[in-house]
C-alpha cells in the first residue's frame, strides 16, 4: 500500500503542478511531494507498516503489479526524496514552471517506481518511463549543447535497455513469471545465469556509468540544467546501483559472479580513470562529472564484489555520493553565479569575499574525497575493505583513489577560493546557505552514524550462493 | 473441368496484374491492373472452395470484392488529388517519398 | 566519562566556534579554543590521578560506528598513551593561549581556533582510540587539520600549494594504512586493537602501516611536506611539530608494536636513523630559522623511530615528550622573533636579539639546550635513553651520536645568529618584546624543557612505562661531551654573524634538502601530470568518446546506402515486393 503510495503521490503532484491555477505554487509543490517521499520511505523503515501490493494484470506475458518497500529500497528512495526536494527548491526562475515542475515530479515518480517494483515487467516500464521526463528537460531547459547532449544520453541509454528487454523477455518465456521475488526464490542453474546476467547488467553499466560505457556522462552533466544534472547523478545514477543489487545478484547471482573479475577490473581502472581525468578539468560541472564517474565506478565495484561488508559500503557510498554531489552542483552553481562562469580558471581567491561559501565548498570536497567523520568516508571503507576480501588486487588499485582524490578535490578548493582574490562576489545569502547546509548536515551526520543506513541492509542482501561473510 | 485450369487462369491473370502494375505508369491502368490481380485472386478462392465443397473461400471472396470496392473509391480519390496537384496522372511524378 | 571528556572537549569547542563564532570577538574566540582545551587538560589530569592511585586501563564506550567487527566508538587510555594525553592537551592549550594575541589581527581566526581545536581531538583520537578505524579517523583528520592551518594565509599561493603538498602526502601515507587495515581486516576479521594484540603479526600489514607512519612522521622518503609546512603561522608550526601531528608516527609505532612484524620494526629503526642524521646536516645548511626548527623535527623524529624500532618504548616515549616542550619552546620562540622582527624568517638578516627581547632569548635558549641535549636539559636524558638502548646496535648508536653532534651544532648556529651576533637589519634593531599572553606559555613552556628531563629521571614523573635503563657512565659522558662540544663550536663559529665554511654550491644543495623535491617533481609529479594528460586528450577523447562517434557514423552510413533503394517509385516497390514473393515461394517450395 504505502510502497504505491510512494508513487502515486509525486504523480498527484505532478498533475498540481501542472494546473494553472497552482502555478505559483508548483516548485513548493514539487519541493515538498519529494520531501513527503523522503519521510514515507524513511518512515516505513523505523516503524513496521504493511508496504506491498500485488494487482496481476496481463497474466499472458506473466506481468502483474507488485511493489513492495524493504530497507534497501527504503534508504535509497529517502536519498531521492532529499535530493529531489533540493533540486526542485533550487529550481528558482525557471522558464515555463508549471511544464518543468510538473516534469521534474513525474521523474520523481518514475525512480520511486524503479525503487519499489517487484516485477520485472513493472521494473522495465518504470526504468524508461524515467527517461522521458529526464531528456526534455535536458532537451528544453539545458544549456548550450543540450540537443546533441540529450540525444547522445538519450541513445546510449536505449541501447542498454534493448538488451534489457530483450533480457525481460527472455526471462518470462522461460519461467512464466516476472515477480522478481519468486524468481529469486527459485534462481535458474548457476550455467545458465551469466547470458540473462549480462543482458541485464549492460542497461545497468550504461546507467551507472561503469567505465568504459561514460561516453555520455560529462557531456550530460554538463548540457543539462544544474538540478537536473544534480538528480541524474545524485539519484538516477543509484538505480542502476539498486538494479544490480535487487536483480543482477537477486536474480543471477552466480551468472553475476561469473563475470565479476572482468566487472571488478573495470569498476578498479575506473575508479581511478575518473579521478585522474577530474584533476584535468578547469569546468566545475565536468570536474564533477568525472569525479562521479569515479566514484561511482568505487560503488560498482563494491557491489560486484559482493560481500555484506562491501553491499553495505556500496549503499553508504551510494547516499554519501548523492548527498555531496548534490551540494558540489549547488556550490557550482553558486560559484558560477558569483564569477559568471563555471570555469575554475575564471575563479580564485573567492575565499576572502565569500568565506561561507568557501567553507561549504570545502567540506563538500572533503566528504567527496573521503575524509573520515564524514559519510564519503564510512562508503569508501566499507566498499574497499568489502572487496579487498575478495578481490585484493582490485581494491588496492581502487584504494590509490585516496591520493588521486586528494588532488583533485584541494586543487579544486586552491583553484577557487586560495590566491590572491582575483575573483570577487557576495557571500552566500540565507537562501542559498538553506539549500545546501542541510545536505551537509546529513553528510556529518551519516558519517559520524553510518549505522542508520547500514542497520537496514541486512544479510539477505549477499546472494546465498555467494556466502556469507 | 479441372481446378487446375482455374489455378493456372487465375495465376495466369494474377502474372498480368503484376505485370501491369510494375510496368504501366498511369495510376489508372495501375488501379486496374490492381483489380485484375484481386480478381484473380478471387478465382483461385472460389476454385478452392468448389474444390473442397467448402464455403469458406466463397466467403473470402466476398470481402476481397468488398475491399476491392472500397479500394477503387479511396484509390480513385487519391488519383483525381494527385491530377489536381501534378496536373497528371503518372505514378512516376509521384515519387516525392525518395529516401 | 572523564576520558569522554578529555577526547570530546577539543571537538565541542571546534564545532562550537565554527558554528556560532562568526558573531563573536576574536579574543572570545581565543579563550573558547583555550578554555576547551585547558578543560580536557584539566580532565586529563584527574584520569592520570586515577591511575596513579592504581587504576590499569579506562575505557569509554560511546556507541557504534561501523558495522565492522571491532570499529566501535570506544575509548581507551592506558598507562603508556595516558602521558600522551597529557602532553598533547598541555601543550596545545598552551599554544593555543599564546596565539590569541599571535593572531590579534587576523581576520581568519574563526577558523583557526576551530581547526586547531579540532586537530587536537583527532590527535586525541589517535592516542585514544581503541580499534584500527577510529585511529584511522583521527590519523586522516590530522592531515586534514594541518591542511586546513598551513593554507591558513588563504590569500598566499605558496600557503595553498604547502597545504596541499602536506595533505597529498600524508594520504600516499594513509592509502598504505588503508590497505594494511584491509590485511589486517581480512586476515582477522575485526580491527579492535586489545583483539589484534593476541594474533601474530603480519608482515604486509605491518609494512604498510610503516608507510603510513612515515608520511605522517615525514620521516624519509616522505618527509618532503614538513619543511614547506612553514608556511602556516607559527604557533601551527609548533603545534604540528611538539603536539598533534608529527608524532602521530612514533605513537602508532608504540601502540602497535605488538601488531607489528620484527623485520618492519627493525627497517622502521634504520630508517629512523638515517632521516636523524640526513635531517641534521639539512638543518645545519638552513638560513630561515622555523627551517631549521623544521629539519631538527624531523631529525629527531628519526631518533624517536629509532628508539621505538629497537623496542625501547620508554626511551621513545620520554623522547617524544621531552621534544614537545623543547620543540614547541623553540617554535613559540621562533613566533615570538617574528613578532618582534615584523614576521623577519632569515637568521642572516637577524642577530642582536639577546638584548633587545630578553625574556623570549631565555626561552629560546632553553629550548635550544634541550634540542641540544646539553645536560640538565630535557634532552639530554631522553636522548641517553635513546642511546643506552642503542647500545646492542653499534651502527645506530654511531648514527645517534653522530646526529647529537650535529644537531647541537645548529642549535648553537641558530642561537649564535638569531641572538648574539650583531643585528644585520633594521627589523632586528627595532625588535621589541613580545606581549605578556605570549610570553607566558613561552615560558611555562621553556621551563618544561629545562626541567622535565630531571623530573623524569629523578622519579617524579611516571612514564606509565617500565624499561628506563641506566646509561652507562662512559655513555653519559661521551653524549654530553658531543652535545657541548656541538653547541660550543656553533657558538663560537657564528657569534659574528654569518659566514660560509663549506663551497657555496654544496651548502645550497643541502639547503635544498639535497634535492629531494626537485627529483619527486620530476619523477613523480611530472609523469602523474602527463599520465592525466595522455588520458584526457588520448583515451577520453579519442577512444571512449570517439567510439561512440563510430557506432553513430556507422550507424548513419548504413542508413545513406539502405536509402537508395527507396527511390520514391510506387513500379519499383511493387517489384521488389513481387520479386521478394517470388523468392520466398521458391525457397519454401524447392525447401
Amino acid at each position: 500500500m504505502i510502497a504505491s503510495a510512494l508513487v502515486a503521490l509525486p504523480l498527484v503532484a505532478a498533475a498540481l503542478c501542472a494546473a494553472p491555477l497552482l502555478s505559483r505554487w508548483s516548485r513548493t509543490i514539487a519541493a515538498v511531494a519529494s520531501l513527503a517521499v523522503a519521510v514515507v520511505a524513511f518512515a516505513t523503515v523505523v516503524v513496521p507498516l504493511a508496504t506491498d501490493a500485488r494487482i496481476s494484470w496481463a497474466a499472458v506475458l506473466g506481468a502483474s503489479y507488485i511493489v513492495d518497500v524493504d530497507g534497501v529500497s527504503a534508504i535509497f528512495i529517502t536519498l531521492g526524496g532529499v535530493v529531489f526536494a533540493v533540486g526542485a527548491a533550487a529550481s528558482a526562475h525557471v522558464p515555463h514552471r508549471r511544464a518543468y515542475f510538473a516534469l521534474w515530479c513525474l521523474l520523481v515518480a518514475a525512480v520511486d517506481g524503479v525503487f519499489v517494483a517487484r516485477d520485472l515487467g513493472l521494473f522495465f516500464v518504470f526504468w524508461e518511463a524515467m527517461l522521458v521526463p529526464l531528456a526534455i528537460l535536458m532537451w528544453q531547459w539545458g544549456g548550450a549543447d543540450r540537443r546533441g547532449a540529450t540525444i547522445r544520453f538519450l541513445l546510449y541509454t536505449m541501447a542498454g535497455s534493448a538488451l534489457l528487454l530483450v533480457g525481460v523477455v527472455s526471462v518470462a518465456v522461460a519461467r512464466g513469471t516476472l515477480d522478481i521475488d519468486a524468481l529469486a526464490a527459485r534462481p535458474v542453474p548457476a550455467s545458465a545465469q551469466l547470458l540473462p546476467a549480462l543482458l541485464f547488467l549492460a542497461a545497468f553499466a550504461v546507467k551507472l556509468p561503469l567505465f568504459p560505457f561514460h561516453a555520455w556522462l560529462p557531456r550530460a552533466y554538463v548540457a543539462a540544467p544544474i538540478p537536473v544534472a544534480l538528480a541524474l547523478s545524485g539519484i538516477v545514477a543509484k538505480t542502476a546501483v539498486y538494479a544490480i543489487i535487487r536483480i543482477g545478484l537477486g536474480l543471477f547471482p552466480e551468472g553475476v559472479a561469473q563475470a565479476a573479475p572482468a566487472l571488478v577490473a573495470l569498476a578498479a581502472v575506473g575508479t581511478l580513470y575518473g579521478a585522474l581525468l577530474a584533476t584535468r578539468q578547469d569546468d566545475l560541472r565536468r570536474l564533477i562529472a568525472f569525479s562521479s564517474l569515479s566514484h561511482l565506478n568505487l560503488i560498482g565495484l563494491a557491489v560486484f564484489a559482493a560481500t555484506l561488508t562491501s553491499l553495505r559500503g556500496a549503499v553508504v557510498a551510494s547516499v554519501s555520493h548523492g548527498l555531496v554531489v548534490a551540494a558540489l552542483f549547488l556550490l557550482a552553481a553558486m560559484l558560477a553565479r558569483r564569477t559568471s562562469s563555471f570555469a575554475l580558471s575564471r575563479a580564485g581567491g573567492l575565499a576572502s569575499s565569500a568565506p561561507v561559501l568557501t567553507a561549504f565548498s570545502t567540506l563538500a570536497v572533503i566528504a567527496a574525497i573521503g575524509v573520515p567523520g564524514t559519510s564519503g568516508f564510512a562508503g569508501e571503507f566499507l566498499s574497499l575493505a568489502g572487496t579487498y576480501e575478495r578481490y585484493p588486487a582490485a581494491a588496492i588499485t581502487a584504494t590509490l583513489v585516496v591520493i588521486v582524490a586528494a588532488v583533485y578535490g584541494l586543487g579544486l578548493v586552491r583553484r577557487a577560493f586560495h590566491g590572491p582574490p582575483l575573483a570577487t562576489g557576495p557571500d552566500l545569502g540565507w537562501r542559498e546557505r538553506a539549500l545546501v547546509a542541510p545536505l551537509l548536515a546529513l553528510v556529518l551526520v551519516v558519517g559520524a552514524a553510518p549505522w542508520i543506513v547500514t542497520d537496514h541492509v541486512g544479510q539477505e542482501i549477499v546472494p546465498a550462493s555467494l556466502g556469507a561473510r | 473441368m479441372p481446378t487446375e485450369a482455374y489455378l493456372l487462369l487465375g495465376a495466369g491473370l494474377f502474372a498480368l496484374g503484376a505485370a501491369g502494375v510494375v510496368t504501366r505508369t498511369s495510376a489508372l491502368s495501375v488501379l486496374i491492373a490492381v483489380e485484375l490481380m484481386l480478381n484473380a485472386v478471387n478465382l483461385t478462392f472460389v476454385a478452392a472452395a468448389r474444390r473442397y465443397a467448402q464455403v469458406d473461400g466463397g466467403v473470402i471472396a466476398f470481402f476481397v470484392i468488398a475491399v476491392a470496392a472500397a479500394e477503387v473509391a479511396v484509390g480513385l480519390g487519391i488519383i483525381i488529388d494527385l491530377a489536381r496537384r501534378k496536373t497528371s496522372v503518372d505514378v512516376d511524378d509521384a515519387a516525392d517519398l525518395r529516401g | 566519562m572523564t576520558l569522554a571528556l578529555v577526547v570530546a572537549l577539543p571537538l565541542a569547542g571546534a564545532i562550537v566556534i565554527a558554528l556560532f563564532g562568526g558573531r563573536l570577538s576574536r579574543s572570545l574566540i581565543g579563550l573558547i579554543a583555550t578554555g576547551a582545551l585547558a578543560l580536557a587538560f584539566g580532565a586529563a589530569l584527574a584520569i592520570a590521578q586515577a591511575f596513579a592511585a592504581g587504576k590499569g586501563t579506562l575505557v569509554a564506550e560511546l556507541g557504534p560506528w561501523l558495522p565492522i567487527r571491532g570499529a566501535d566508538l570506544t575509548l581507551r587510555i592506558d598507562p603508556l598513551t595516558l602521558p600522551l594525553v597529557v602532553m598533547v592537551t598541555g601543550i596545545s592549550a598552551l599554544i593555543c593561549l599564546y596565539s590569541i594575541d599571535y593572531l590579534g589581527h587576523d581576520t581568519g581566526a574563526q577558523r583557526y581556533f576551530a581547526a586547531l581545536d579540532l586537530f587536537v581531538f583527532a590527535m586525541l583520537l589517535i592516542v585514544a582510540a581503541s580499534n584500527l578505524l577510529l585511529l584511522f579517523a583521527g590519523w586522516e583528520l590530522v592531515g586534514l587539520c594541518s591542511y586546513l592551518l598551513i593554507a591558513h594565509y588563504r590569500e598566499r599561493p605558496v600557503a595553498a600549494s604547502a597545504g596541499v603538498k602536506a595533505f597529498l602526502v600524508n594520504r600516499v601515507g594513509d592509502a598504505a594504512f588503508l590497505v594494511g587495515i584491509f590485511v589486517i581486516f581480512a586476515s582477522f576479521h575485526t580491527v579492535a586493537l586489545d583483539e589484534l594484540t593476541t594474533r601474530p603479526p603480519l608482515l604486509a600489514a605491518s609494512a604498510l602501516l610503516l608507510v603510513g607512519a612515515l608520511a605522517k612522521s615525514a620521516q624519509l622518503p616522505l618527509h618532503v611536506w614538513l619543511p614547506d609546512a612553514m608556511e602556516g603561522p607559527t604557533p601551527v608550526s609548533a603545534l604540528i611539530h611538539a603536539a598533534t601531528m608529527v608524532t602521530a608516527g612514533v605513537v602508532l609505532l608504540l601502540r602497535l608494536a605488538p601488531l607489528l612484524h620484527g623485520d618492519v620494526l627493525s627497517d622502521a629503526a634504520v630508517i629512523g636513523a638515517a632521516t636523524a642524521l640526513f635531517a641534521a646536516i639539512v638543518a645545519l645548511a638552513q638560513t630561515d630559522h622555523k627551517r631549521v626548527l623544521a629539519w631538527s623535527t624531523i631529525s629527531q623524529i628519526g631518533l624517536m623511530f629509532v628508539g621505538a624500532g629497537i623496542g625501547a618504548a620508554f626511551a621513545a616515549l620520554f623522547h617524544l615528550l621531552s621534544h614537545a616542550f623543547f620543540k614547541a619552546a623553540l617554535f613559540l620562540g621562533s613566533g615570538s622573533v617574528m613578532h618582534a622582527t615584523d614576521d623577519e624568517l632569515d637568521m642572516r638578516r637577524l642577530g642582536g636579539l639577546a638584548r633587545r627581547t630578553p625574556l623570549t632569548t631565555l626561552a629560546f635558549a632553553c629550548g635550544a639546550l634541550g634540542l641540544a641535549a646539553i645536560p640538565p636539559a630535557a634532552g639530554f636524558f631522553s636522548k641517553e635513553q635513546i642511546a643506552a638502548a642503542a647500545l646492542a646496535h653499534p651502527a645506530l648508536l654511531v648514527v645517534v651520536l653522530a646526529t647529537s653532534a650535529v644537531t647541537a651544532l645548529y642549535a648553537g648556529r641558530l642561537f649564535a645568529l638569531v641572538f648574539i651576533a650583531p643585528a644585520a637589519s633594521e627589523q632586528a634593531r627595532g625588535a621589541h618584546e613580545s606581549p605578556p599572553l605570549m610570553l607566558a606559555p613561552l615560558l611555562v613552556l621553556a621551563a618544561g624543557a629545562l626541567v622535565f628531563g630531571l623530573l623524569v629521571s629523578a622519579g617524579a614523573v611516571p612514564l606509565g612505562v617500565a624499561g628506563a635503563t641506566e646509561a652507562p657512565l662512559a655513555l653519559s659522558v661521551t653524549s654530553a661531551a658531543l652535545a657541548v662540544a656541538g653547541a660550543a663550536l656553533g657558538l663560537a663559529l657564528f657569534w659574528r654573524g654569518p659566514r660560509s665554511i663549506v663551497p657555496l654550491s654544496l651548502a645550497d644543495v643541502a639547503r635544498r634538502g639535497f634535492l629531494i623535491d626537485d627529483l619527486y617533481a620530476a619523477a613523480l609529479v611530472a609523469p602523474f601530470r602527463s599520465l592525466a594528460r595522455l588520458l584526457d586528450t588520448g583515451s577520453e577523447a579519442l577512444v571512449v568518446q570517439r567510439s561512440v562517434d563510430a557506432v553513430a557514423w556507422i550507424v548513419g552510413r548504413g542508413g545513406v546506402i539502405v536509402r537508395r533503394a527507396q527511390g520514391g517509385y510506387v513500379r519499383v516497390y511493387e517489384a521488389m515486393l513481387l520479386a521478394a514473393a517470388v523468392v520466398l515461394l521458391a525457397y519454401w517450395s524447392l525447401r
